[in-house]
């Protein structure tokens, strides 16, 4: 429960961020406004149900806010503060979301807060007011007509009786009532399914706006609606006279006017479903008159089926020709009776069912099957309404975990069917099972692929967030950063993404708040490009690669140095380390370059939490940076749960698989190729390239017959900017595989750094191992271009 | 007969027992998961002798560790009974490859004589129907990093 509101509130707030960072500085549309109150509104029941009262007031507070934004769209508030207020109304949530998960930690007293945002919104309500006063409005305290309003719409003021229970959904039968007669074209209030709509109804009327050709006609349907009392006809002159009270006289539809017929329907004993042929029924009376009530008023509810078995299914119309009613009532399916019940018992029954404001869903009328949803779901609406991941669905990640476990086991199983050796002892013919079997197949790996590709998420969630950030700190630290995304499409799976959030944020925080110089250390360097933070994603030889590049100030290797022995956290003499170490350093425990603690950085933890969070999973973080031009961090991380295509290998017995990403050529040496090194190291030439030979077998300390260069099998293979030819015994196959970590229980063999990334099930069952060809080369010495000089 | 005393006697806590050249081990039975055939095993390189490789447990990767080797006790002999008791290491599986598994058993946590030896695989020691046992922490066996 507590999961499921912590989930969801987040993914609210998100949505929210997203809004805000989207329109700050642009328009806010209706639409925009919508979502934002549906945010707050759901954040404000759930929390309530939760028991957070705290948070939801607070929601309650901004929902208020933005009730008044909505309903005067045209307002022109104080922006600004209306951004900085919603923000922080985000992280307070956040923050007590986070809260949450940790009982010794009460909860937050937001009443400060709140009644900052009480204010706001009564200076809200004050400029509405104001520009209500300013308007012409010729009526009470609400705006009635619009300035722009054609003559021909006709304004009607509708009260109901001071009892009616939920005036706004009278209101909205009442709507669909006339709709043959006149079209609605708006409403005062104009959103009746808005929470205060009652309230406002109640206090001021509810006034339909609309185009008709006899608006008498209307008027008279309109006072027989349920808790209808007066009905009238406000003019845009002056204050509207009073209707005559006594209208219905003048009107033309005399018979259907004498009232109301209630008819009583049995349905056979043992009939399924009676609530369906119900509905069935009201839906084939359409066409016979109009609808009034029916008892059970709500034929989707769990009830109305036992109560129509019980007392029979009773429908009040008001019909021209009651024993054509009754005739179509009697040719119902299953219908066993049908009959006209003395006028009297349905009138205090139609108090108990207005008073339930279900009513309405068969009052409807004109098209009682389609209109019966409506009301049902109209008070939800605020809560799930808007829909906008409509088509989503949110499902915990070990769901996925145990799919994709079980999808694996069936490719195996049912590869254990099809070559069962059983089927080699039945001598008949086989082809129709082999058909099946193939289709199987096709099936299933197309299942394969579907599972593994649900767990794929774009990083651009874990992006979208630095964008609050940089918001965050331009406001505070006034350098106007602009933050760039490249290949913020690129997927990883769903839990490699999660765990970006954090490194990012720390990362981020730094190159804004070191890297990127003031505006006037800028123009001081004569820098005329807009200060830019760039964080691109991207993959390479099966890894997701992240990186974060500013334009800042970049780095002096000599000032990390001095800072670090000042730290203390030198390991070695300072001449020993070259500029790419500089950079590590401050990586490490207890460094903080900026001599000022701010609010976002500098107090030394960070960068060293950043590098640990990274190592944990599996990834890598590097560093570069030039003096004056900018920094770029780059993190690594792999596709833990991602599909490679591979190169299955031999070397000694043991299978390999190689990516293929990091396979630049594959060959077999000619003799004149090899070349052998006065200390043994054997070299082969590519085209012009003299480049290290290493054998599998010897890397991973296989035993067994070292096979000739010349007979294996030569990869030219290219990670970064380490290069060298990997030699296998032979080539097996090729295929697509998904790298699995190993055990942990394994780390202390430091499988990963000697150049195995994991392993992977095959279709057969059997395991096969994955090289790490980067590791690899670096495990065996391999020098990078750089460090070749 | 003997057996159903036994278990009547005391339904707390049930240890299962297997064999390793003269001694009797067992694991206490709920950090059991399953009890398999030898399957097919993929060796690893770089890896102590002891650890056999991994092998394919309905879709896990679980690694396989020879208890004699591990044990530093001589090879025993593996026969068609030898089989794979997969112990739970605090949310990570480990195979165990035993020569033969023999029963269920049940006991009492204060029945278990504690070994004094700090660190060991061997957690202690009980006398079950005139045999002693020597009861493991699958986790220390693991090898688990800390």
């Amino acid at each position: 429960m507590l999961d499921t509101f912590v989930f969801e509130s987040t993914e609210l707030l998100e949505n929210l961020d997203e809004i805000l960072m989207r329109t700050e500085d642009s328009e806010l549309t209706a639409d925009d406004i919508a979502e934002i109150f549906r945010v707050m509104h759901t954040i404000k029941g759930s929390s309530a149900m939760m028991g957070l009262k705290n948070m939801s007031e607070l929601a309650h507070a901004v929902e208020d806010i933005y009730f008044v934004i909505r309903e005067n769209p045209e307002l022109e508030c104080d922006r600004p503060q209306l951004y900085e207020l919603s923000f922080t109304t985000s992280d307070y949530l956040k923050n007590e979301i986070e809260n949450l998960e940790d009982d010794s930690v009460p909860l937050t007293d937001f009443s400060e807060f709140i009644e900052r945002l009480h204010g706001f919104a009564k200076y809200l309500t004050d400029l509405s007011k104001g520009e209500t006063a300013a308007a012409p409005s010729s009526g009470g305290s609400i705006e009635i007509f619009s300035a722009d309003e054609p003559e021909e719409l006709k304004t009607v003021k509708i009260t109901f009786s001071e009892s009616c229970m939920m005036p706004s959904i009278r209101a909205m039968v009442l709507m669909n009532s006339i709709g043959a007669e006149a079209d609605v074209a708006a409403t005062i209030p104009r959103d009746i399914e808005a929470d205060n709509a009652d309230d406002e109804i109640k206090s001021s009327g509810f006034y339909l706006k609309l185009m008709c050709d006899d608006l008498d006609k209307v008027i008279s349907l309109l006072k027989d609606g349920v808790d209808v009392e007066t009905v009238e006809e406000v003019k845009r002159s002056a204050a509207a006279p009073a209707a005559p009270k006594q209208q219905e006289a003048a009107l033309p539809a005399g018979s259907s006017e004498k009232g109301v017929t209630t008819y009583l329907v049995r349905f056979e004993e043992g009939c399924l479903m009676p609530a369906i042929r119900a509905m069935v029924l009201v839906n084939s009376l359409a066409k016979e008159g109009e609808l009034v009530k029916t008892v059970p008023s709500d034929l989707e509810s769990d009830e109305a089926e036992e109560v129509i078995n019980k007392d029979g299914f009773r429908i009040e119309i008001k019909a021209k020709d009651a024993d054509e009613v009754l005739a179509v009532l009697r040719d119902g399916l299953n219908v066993l009776s049908a009959d006209i019940l003395p006028p009297g018992g349905a009138q205090t029954e139609g108090g108990a069912a207005a008073a339930n404001g279900t009513a309405p869903a068969a009052a409807v009328g004109n098209a009682p099957a389609a209109a019966a949803p409506a009301p049902k779901a109209a008070p939800k609406k605020d809560a799930g309404g808007g829909h906008s991941g409509g088509s989503m669905i949110s499902v915990k990640l070990e769901k996925l975990d145990r799919l994709l476990d079980l999808v694996a086991e069936i490719v195996i199983t049912e590869s254990g069917v099809t070559s069962s050796p059983d089927l080699k002892q039945y001598s008949g013919n086989l082809d129709r099972f082999h058909k099946s079997a193939r289709e199987l197949k096709k099936l299933t790996d197309e299942l394969q692929d579907v599972v593994m590709s649900i767990r794929m998420v774009p990083v651009q969630t874990a992006f979208q967030k630095m964008s609050r950030v940089v918001r965050d700190m331009n406001k505070t630290l006034g350098k106007n950063v602009d933050l760039v995304f490249v290949g913020a499409e690129t997927e990883a799976d769903k839990s490699v993404v999660d765990i970006l959030g954090d490194p990012l944020m720390h990362i981020v925080r730094n190159a804004v708040d070191h890297g990127i110089e003031t505006p006037e250390e800028r123009a001081a360097a004569g820098k005329t490009e807009k200060p830019t933070v760039t964080l691109s994603a991207g993959y390479e030889s099966g890894e997701v690669v992240i990186s974060c590049e500013d334009n800042g100030a970049g780095m002096d290797p000599k000032k990390l140095l001095a800072k670090a022995r000042k730290s203390g956290i030198l390991t070695k003499p300072e001449s020993e380390y070259t500029d790419a170490e500089c950079y590590e350093l401050i990586m490490t425990a207890g460094f903080s370059t900026n001599e000022q603690v701010t609010e976002y950085s500098g107090r030394g933890v960070g960068m060293d939490v950043v590098r640990k969070n990274i190592e944990t999973v599996g990834g890598k973080m590097s560093i570069e940076s030039e003096l004056g031009r900018g920094s770029k961090f780059t993190i690594r991380i792999p596709l833990s749960l991602s599909i490679i295509d591979v190169l299955d290998v031999k070397a000694n017995g043991l299978e390999l698989s190689v990516p293929v990403s990091s396979v630049k050529e594959i060959f077999r040496a000619e003799p004149s190729q090899l070349i052998s090194d006065p200390g043994g190291t054997e070299l082969v030439m590519v085209r012009d390239k003299c480049l290290r030979v290493i054998r599998l077998a010897d890397a991973f300390e296989l035993k067994g017959e070292r096979l000739p260069a010349e007979q294996g099998i030569m990869m030219y293979c290219s990670e970064g900017d380490r290069e060298a030819v990997i030699f296998a015994d032979e080539l097996t196959s090729d295929q697509q595989v998904v790298v699995k970590p190993l055990s942990i229980l394994l780390n202390k063999y430091d499988l990963k750094k000697k150049g195995i990334a994991g392993c992977s099930i095959l279709a057969d069952g059997s395991i096969t191992l994955i090289t790490d060809i980067n590791e690899l080369l670096i495990y065996n010495g391999v020098k990078s271009r750089a460090e070749l000089g | 007969m003997a057996d159903q005393n036994q278990n009547n006697r005391k339904s707390a806590e049930q240890l299962l027992t297997f064999s390793c050249g003269e001694q009797i081990y067992a694991f206490d039975i709920t950090s059991v998961t399953d009890i398999i055939e030898v399957p097919e095993i993929t060796k690893l390189p770089m890896v102590a002798e002891h650890i056999l490789g991994i092998m394919n447990l309905r879709g896990k990767v679980v690694p396989v560790m020879d208890f004699a080797g591990r044990m530093g006790l001589p090879k025993p002999e593996y026969d068609e009974h030898s089989c794979i008791i997969v112990v739970d290491c605090e949310g990570t599986l480990l195979g165990v490859k035993v020569p033969r598994v023999i029963d269920a058993e049940s006991y009492e946590a204060d029945e278990v004589s504690p070994s004094p030896v700090e660190n060991s695989v061997v957690i202690g020691y009980i006398e079950l129907r005139g045999r002693r046992i020597a009861v493991l922490d699958c986790l220390i066996l693991s090898e688990k990093a800390k």
